[in-house]
């Protein structure tokens, strides 16, 4: 299994033709390989934006992302998790991780619904899931091409605490064996608390790195107390800045 | 149901102006075995699936042309309301007077007729593609013609099923005035022919004959098509 890439981001400058101000400016952030990295801050702060740098979609900006050595957008294609699972409503679970990778076999796609605990929904429809399930899927697909960065844009937003546990453990699974170099966006305090090894804390537009945290413990293994520990932390950083 | 209430109104009416349903199928067996009602459907029918696929191809083609570069539609979109709105009876008449009453002046009117109906519904497609998708598959890196394939035209299907579904049963009623407007057969041509004989029968028994085809094509196939390709959306699950 390959390990994860480093990740070496420089942006002097990102803007929206519609938007005065940079979304991002002078953003400097080297994501080591095969760590997580959790990236909070305001809404609005350019954290998804940055995702969209990272994975090579979005090339209008001043500055750089190397994945491994190479620009972004010629590196290897990374998963990526959105915010909704934007699984496509025509094709079964199976055919939804088939989509992004031509050549999986069918048996690869199930191997991988099975890794993220999808027994016997592999020709369900994406409306006969829950929204848990369809999160499932949509990791699943990200598996597909075993990619070296791992890609998170809030992938527990909107979910009940109790599901967005059972999803850790879950997220927590795939990494540990596929030991991708993952950059997780959220605004939760519980979700960077599990999975992240180092959180950034960005400011507001235009977002720069107001203060870094590296997490005490292994992942996953937080208790209450190291996850207030850790949400303390966040905030005294905040008021120190400030 | 229906002919429960058709006997009523025959017994009520006037016979020779609104016959029994025994009378209009008698004489809709007779007309199939003896007369040339199959001859007619059959070139209304023909002529009905060459203008459908000629004026769906080109609208679909337009249409993605317009909804896709706003230019095309700046350029051209004051022309699908011109077409959409411009009486079918007058490009009729255009098409006969300047082709002469030929198959192809009938063909031509109703392609004129019926393209600009599926321009804008594939336009309006084009216009609600999801971004969200386009982005899965820039992410993705997936090829073009894959993307066409699995993301693109599954969007686009509802839309082509409806432009379709209205197409069909806007050219089935304009071939008919068409045909009865200048035509060397057909079910229109005849209709017009019984028309001036005051043969109410006659006239029942094709009007019959044709909505027995036009159930067969909406049973048979649209149906059935539709639950093939939109079988994956809640409703229809």
């Amino acid at each position: 299994m390959a390990s994860g890439a480093r990740v070496e981001i420089d942006i002097a400058s990102k803007r929206f033709s519609n938007m005065a101000e940079p979304v991002l400016e002078g953003l400097k952030l080297t994501v080591e390989p095969s760590t997580t990295l959790a990236l909070i801050g305001p809404s609005g702060a350019g954290k998804s934006t940055l995702l969209r740098l990272i994975a090579g979609i979005d090339r209008d900006f001043d500055g750089q992302v190397m994945v491994n050595g190479k620009a972004a957008h010629v590196a290897e294609t990374p998963g990526f998790v959105f915010q909704d699972p934007r699984l496509l409503p025509w094709l079964t679970a199976e055919d939804n991780i088939r989509a992004v990778r031509a050549d999986i076999t069918r048996d690869a796609a199930v191997e991988l619904l099975h890794e993220v605990g999808l027994k016997g929904f592999e020709s369900a429809l994406p409306h006969q899931l829950s929204g848990g399930m369809q999160r499932r899927v949509a990791l699943a697909r990200a598996l597909a091409l075993s990619p070296r960065v791992l890609l998170l844009d809030e992938p527990f937003v909107s979910l009940d605490r109790k599901l967005a546990r059972e999803l850790h453990k879950v997220f927590l699974k795939v990494i540990k064996s596929y030991r991708p170099t993952v950059i997780l966006v959220s605004h939760d305090i519980e979700d960077v608390a599990q999975l992240a090894d180092r959180i950034v804390l960005l400011s507001g537009q235009p977002a720069q790195v107001k203060s870094e945290l590296v997490v005490p413990g292994k992942a996953g293994d937080r208790d209450v107390a190291a996850i207030a520990g850790i949400s303390d932390a966040l905030s005294d950083a905040e008021e120190t800045v400030d | 149901m229906l002919f429960v209430i058709w006997q009523i109104l025959s017994m009520v009416l006037q016979a020779r102006l609104f016959p029994t349903p025994v009378t209009v199928i008698q004489e809709l067996w007779d007309l199939a075995v003896n007369g040339r009602l199959i001859a007619d459907i059959q070139k209304t029918l023909t002529r009905a699936i060459i203008a459908f696929f000629v004026a769906m191809s080109a609208g679909i083609v337009i249409g993605i042309l317009l909804g896709r570069f706003r230019v095309a539609d700046r350029l051209f979109g004051t022309w699908v309301v011109v077409g959409l709105n411009i009486p079918a009876i007058v490009v009729a008449i255009a098409c006969y007077i300047w082709l002469g009453l030929t198959e192809f002046a009938l063909i031509l009117a109703v392609v004129i007729n019926k393209t600009p109906l599926v321009i804008t519904t594939i336009r309006e497609g084009i216009r609600n593609l999801s971004f969200d998708f386009d982005e899965l598959g820039a992410v993705y890196r997936m090829p073009y013609l894959r993307r066409l394939r699995l993301i693109l035209v599954p969007q686009m299907m509802p839309y082509v099923l409806t432009a379709a579904r209205t197409g069909l049963s806007l050219i089935w009623k304009i071939v008919l005035v068409f045909e009865l407007l200048g035509s060397d057969g057909g079910v229109g041509f005849r209709i017009s022919m019984l028309f001036n004989f005051f043969d109410m029968a006659g006239i029942l028994a094709y009007t019959l004959a044709f909505i027995c085809v036009v159930l067969v094509i909406e049973y048979g196939i649209m149906r059935p098509l539709e639950r093939k390709i939109l079988g994956w959306r809640p409703a229809h699950a």
